[in-house]
């Protein structure tokens, strides 16, 4: 029996779990449910089979296979080198462009600036490929005829695999920074204005204020984002990677996500894909729950 | 699930079944009466599910939709079948591949359906997913059909199990899929060019074109002499299929496996002759003869290059007329030919085209209700576009219509060429068959202009003129014996499935890094090597023994 205040509690929080309904079921159906298509991992599967038919079963073997061909370990590296530098870069640019756009005390141009930034962020890599292929091309593209007028060589950034990781990260950062500057932009506006009348009368310059005051005020904030994002070690992008590299950069472009891809449905190969995508969950999942308890401990984030 | 509990499971849902389907209609042959032969009309109407492959040939004209179209009409009012989209997917690209495999997982198989992949084919009929149409065949085919049948023996073989048929295949036949090389008319005008018959003029011509001013913009340098594509060994327009062909490298995606003059089994991919071709290649591509961007380009920036003037020559296959050099004859009135590959001096050249087992099958799921409509189907589609005259000709086959009907085969054109070329020789069609008669037309009417800006006329005329892309293949490939035939047909050792993406992989990385000159020539060897390594060699030894000599 409910005790009259957990009732009131239960009846006060109902029209909540009510409200939570319909995205618990998407969860369950769209997350939850297709996970025992892991299963496959361990199969050898044929689809005229179906999902619940007699497929055989072969333990660790799609894995053993995966990890003999010659190329895997390439692709990991490939993998986690661009995650890695898209994650730092992630954190770098929004930040410091936020400390310069709160420099800005125009309110018009300060808002301007913050929308055209997120802009790039609403198109899909679909639609921003084809811009950058134009735009990077050694013949005609725009980067390279203003470099030529500075006298730097045509350089193909898509075609040279020296170049492509590079590029990558660097586009990636320029389409998505846009949003990370928003977060922190707010985060700035936490930071109480008395802080900085003491600081201008202790006679700290504009540097000592953000690095004493702004800097450690959005530290909080900073930590999480980057301890979060750890989780993405093996996304290195696949919308983006997709389409913009061909065989010519697969020594340091193709990553996980575009060689389960080449694999598994061009191929049809959906054992060997799922073991590959299962590998990727599971060290995914040491990152979680490693960035998780950083988070605790570095922010004072926890979730449960 | 154990087997004996599906089967009990089986008989359970069976029985019910059965007995009320004999209820309804008494008997098989009660449903054969029904049936009323091979173009006859059903007495109630029924209701057939399929799945259509839209293309980015497709074009639905008028007010049709996929649903309800000139050809739904036509079956529903000749043999008063429904039918039924079950879903349509993009062919061209893995849309359909990949919704057909889901579908199959789920057990959710449309009554007709259709498959290029020769894996998923043997899959369903290992695993009796597919309906054995070798009774409704012989009960319900016109003998027109069946005659195909003798032509096409192979491609039945390809839709066959164990002596029994359980597909249609489409009936191409695939010596047509060799390659040539692509000119651009008004460039050879331009530069008061002959096309070229040896790998040395193929490279002179390349120079003339890069250097000089092939487009007349009075610009000279802004062009490209050859054009490759990024994927560089799979059968589309740009590949190195042709340049590779000349050095005696029979090559064709990742199909090619044949037994060598010693009865060896080999691949293309790994013959000595690469070696020079590569040499040469990389050789173009440091003088600037072949477009320096190309391992970002893939066929559709070909397509625009062309169009635009800045590409005239590559190698390609037969349909260019049709797509993607239709592209620039409808903009600017430039025509594009194809011409027989050159070749280099002490090779002896070969084409590689992939076995006649092997191409779009036809099938109909295990359990469906009406396995002879397909036959039915079939039927009407060959009366229709094959006897009815040239309104219905033109209203269901031409401009890509014929892919609405849920079961199609080819014009037979390779078997009607000689005639056609009779008949061109005369300057009358008179003795040719219907369909042998219709390219007649195209051909000359085109030549002539007065069927100019018609796009069946144009695409016939590339492939069927006198010097087309089909009487290359009689006159100069076949004579020449360059033509080497797949062994592969629809078995393949696991050892391939499971290598065949990382195998490509290697071949297009290794081949573009040495044209490019990232990679010295002699790299090559190291490629052969890891091929052999990577899945290669137990793929030779597995097709030795699956295919024996």
């Amino acid at each position: 029996m409910l005790s009259l205040r957990q009732r009131t509690k239960l009846l006060r929080e109902l029209p909540l779990y009510v409200m939570l309904i319909p995205a618990v079921v998407l969860v369950i159906i769209y997350s939850y449910g297709p996970m025992a298509g892991v299963a496959i991992a361990f199969q050898k599967f044929v689809p005229a089979r179906g999902f619940f038919g007699d497929q055989d079963w072969v333990g660790w073997a799609n894995f053993r296979t995966l990890f003999a061909m010659p190329n895997i370990w390439p692709v990991i590296r490939n993998t986690v080198l661009i995650a890695f530098s898209k994650m730092v870069g992630g954190v770098v640019v929004p930040v410091t462009f936020a400390l310069l756009l709160n420099e800005i005390t125009n309110i018009t141009s300060k808002r301007m600036f913050q929308t055209l930034v997120y802009l790039p962020n609403f198109l899909s890599w679909v639609i921003m490929a084809g811009i950058f292929i134009d735009i990077l091309s050694p013949s005609q593209g725009l980067v390279n005829t203003l470099l030529g007028k500075v006298g730097v060589e045509p350089l193909f950034f898509l075609g040279n695999p020296s170049l492509f990781p590079a590029t990558m990260v660097i586009t990636d950062i320029w389409k998505g920074f846009g949003f990370g500057t928003i977060i922190y932009l707010a985060a700035l506006t936490s930071i109480d204005p008395a802080l900085y009348e003491s600081a201008v009368i202790d006679g700290a310059n504009r540097w000592q204020q953000t690095l004493y005051i702004t800097l450690p005020g959005i530290m909080g904030i900073i930590v999480l984002m980057s301890v979060l994002s750890l989780a993405n070690i093996l996304n290195g992008g696949f919308d983006q990677i997709y389409n913009m590299y061909s065989p010519v950069v697969y020594s340091t472009g193709d990553i996980l996500d575009t060689f389960v891809y080449r694999l598994g449905i061009e191929q049809a190969q959906y054992s060997l894909s799922t073991a590959a995508g299962l590998f990727k969950s599971g060290v995914s999942l040491l990152f979680i729950v490693a960035s998780y308890h950083l988070a605790d401990r570095y922010a004072g984030y926890r979730v449960f | 699930m154990k087997w004996p509990t599906v089967v009990v499971l089986g008989l359970l849902l069976a029985v019910p079944v059965l007995t009320f389907a004999s209820g309804e209609t008494d008997t098989g042959a009660a449903r054969v009466a029904a049936a009323a032969g091979p173009l006859g009309a059903y007495e109630e109407p029924i209701s057939v599910s399929w799945s259509i492959q839209t293309a980015a040939a497709s074009k639905l004209l008028d007010d049709d939709t996929w649903e309800d179209n000139r050809w739904s009409r036509l079956i529903k009012e000749k043999l008063n079948i429904d039918l039924e989209v079950a879903f349509t997917a993009d062919s061209s690209t893995d849309a359909y591949r990949t919704k057909l495999n889901a579908v199959i997982a789920a057990g959710d198989l449309p009554d007709i359906f259709k498959t290029q992949d020769a894996n998923v084919f043997l899959q369903l009929v290992q695993n009796d997913q597919l309906a054995d149409l070798t009774d409704v065949y012989e009960a319900y085919a016109t003998d027109s059909i069946k005659s195909y049948q003798e032509r096409f023996a192979d491609a039945y073989e390809g839709a066959s199990f164990n002596g029994r048929l359980f597909a249609i295949p489409r009936m191409n036949d695939n010596f047509h899929n060799a390659p040539f090389l692509w000119i651009r008319d008004d460039w050879l005008e331009n530069t008061n060019s002959e096309p070229p018959n040896t790998i040395e003029e193929l490279v002179a011509l390349a120079e003339l074109f890069a250097t000089g001013d092939p487009d007349g913009n009075g610009i000279d340098g802004d062009t490209y002499g050859l054009a490759l594509n990024r994927d560089l060994i799979r059968q589309n327009h740009a590949s190195i299929l042709g340049l590779v062909a000349a050095f005696g490298v029979p090559g064709h995606g990742m199909n090619m496996f044949y037994r060598d003059d010693d009865g060896n089994m080999t691949f293309s991919w790994i013959q000595p002759g690469m070696k020079p071709a590569l040499a040469l290649l990389n050789s173009m591509y440091e003088r600037g003869l072949i477009n320096q961007e190309f391992t970002a380009k893939d066929e559709s920036a070909l397509v625009e290059d062309w169009t635009s003037a800045r590409i005239g020559m590559a190698y390609g296959s037969n349909w260019g007329t049709w797509y993607p050099y239709n592209n620039v004859y409808k903009r600017d009135g430039v025509i594009s030919r194809a011409y027989p590959i050159p070749t280099a001096a002490g090779y002896d050249y070969k084409v590689g085209i992939q076995s006649n087992r092997v191409g779009q099958v036809t099938m109909v799921r295990a359990d469906a209700q009406y396995p002879e409509a397909i036959i039915k189907i079939l039927n009407l589609y060959d009366e229709t576009v094959n006897f009815s005259g040239d309104d219905a000709f033109n209203r269901y086959w031409a401009d890509e219509q014929y892919r609405l009907s849920p079961v199609y085969i080819d014009i037979p054109n390779e078997v009607y060429q000689p005639e056609v070329n009779l008949a061109l020789e005369r300057g009358s069609a008179e003795g040719l068959p219907a369909f042998a008669r219709r390219s007649y037309q195209y051909v000359v009417g085109f030549a002539d202009g007065s069927l100019a800006d018609n796009d069946n006329a144009y695409g016939t005329w590339g492939q069927q003129n006198e010097n087309g892309s089909l009487n290359i293949v009689l006159h100069r490939y076949q004579p020449d014996n360059a033509v080497v035939q797949s062994i592969l047909a629809i078995e393949r050792p696991d050892a391939w499935l499971t290598n065949v993406s990382v195998l490509e992989t290697l071949a297009i990385t290794a081949f573009t890094e040495i044209i490019i000159g990232q990679r010295p020539v002699e790299y090559f060897d190291t490629f052969v090597e890891q091929w052999l390594r990577a899945g290669g060699q137990d793929t030779l030894d597995a097709l030795d023994e699956m295919y024996p000599e």
